[in-house]
């Protein structure tokens, strides 16, 4: 499960390049990652040039 | 917006305004999906480009030049400068919002429809065969066929991975970046800067790009 602090996010989808499973959707002025997706790989949390994200593994 | 087109286009960048010219050019029914508001914003982008690249393809309007790069000067790793003057090439500090708008204009003036605002969700398949888009536009969702589906939705495409293939990035292959406009500081009109080593750019590179007075 990934946190996303949207007020600070720019919406550049640097996030959803390096997804492996496709949960990440952004759109002009949103972010949306599927928890269910989702498999914890942080790879989105390390590459957002913001720190927008953060790991959240116990929700 | 028709319901079938010959070709769509996802994203109204300058891969996908290029590819809808050329398609709508050949007589092709066209349309680009740009899922934001405008073309050509917001630009995440450090907008340098080579002029023999981008002659290959259009001719050169002033409109989308900032600035002309005529040499660059280098900083490595140990502190040395270097100073170097371009000979057979000469680079450019684009206006991409400019840029990116007039070629989504010859794209349309070519016959291509060109709509903002509108995401697209996912691809249409048949029979293993791609056959179109999914949208969101104004609030409602609309499927829209296609013969051919251009994934021109950049470095973090989906199109091409709801098509079957891997395009997602490896984190080696990855960096991110932060960008910032600046004025009123001193900076050599003409020329590009750009450091490398860990005084300046720990892992990366930093660029300081003129843009024009």
């Amino acid at each position: 499960m990934i946190n996303i602090r949207k007020d600070l996010c720019d919406y550049c989808g640097a996030c959803i390049s390096v997804c492996p499973v496709d949960c990440i959707e952004v759109r002009e002025y949103s972010i949306k990652i599927d928890s269910i997706l989702c498999i914890d790989c942080d790879l989105c949390v390390y590459i957002c040039p913001v720190e927008v994200l953060e790991s959240n593994i116990e929700a | 917006m028709k319901l079938s087109y010959d070709v769509v286009v996802v994203g109204g960048g300058p891969a996908g305004s290029m590819a809808a010219w050329e398609a709508a050019k050949g007589g092709a029914s066209v349309c680009i999906f740009e899922k934001d508001r405008e073309i050509g914003s917001p630009v995440r982008c450090g907008e340098a480009a080579g002029e023999s690249g981008l002659k290959q393809f259009v001719d050169i309007n002033d409109a989308w030049i900032a600035e002309r790069i005529t040499g660059a000067k280098l900083g490595s790793p140990s502190g040395k400068l270097i100073n170097i003057e371009f000979e057979t090439e000469t680079g450019y500090i684009l206006n991409r919002k400019i840029f990116d708008y007039d070629l989504s204009r010859y794209a349309a003036n070519a016959g291509s429809e060109v709509y903002t605002k509108a995401y697209v969700k996912d691809i249409l398949k048949n029979d293993g065969f791609v056959n179109g888009v999914v949208i969101d536009y104004l609030g409602k969702e609309c499927s829209i066929k296609s013969e051919i589906v251009i994934g021109a939705d950049g470095l973090s495409s989906r199109v091409g991975r709801w098509g079957g293939m891997k395009t997602n990035v490896k984190m080696k292959d990855m960096e991110s970046a932060i960008q910032y406009s600046v004025s009123n500081i001193e900076v050599k009109r003409n020329k590009m800067i750009m450091y490398v080593g860990k005084k300046y750019a720990p892992g990366g590179y930093l660029w300081i790009f003129p843009k024009g007075k």
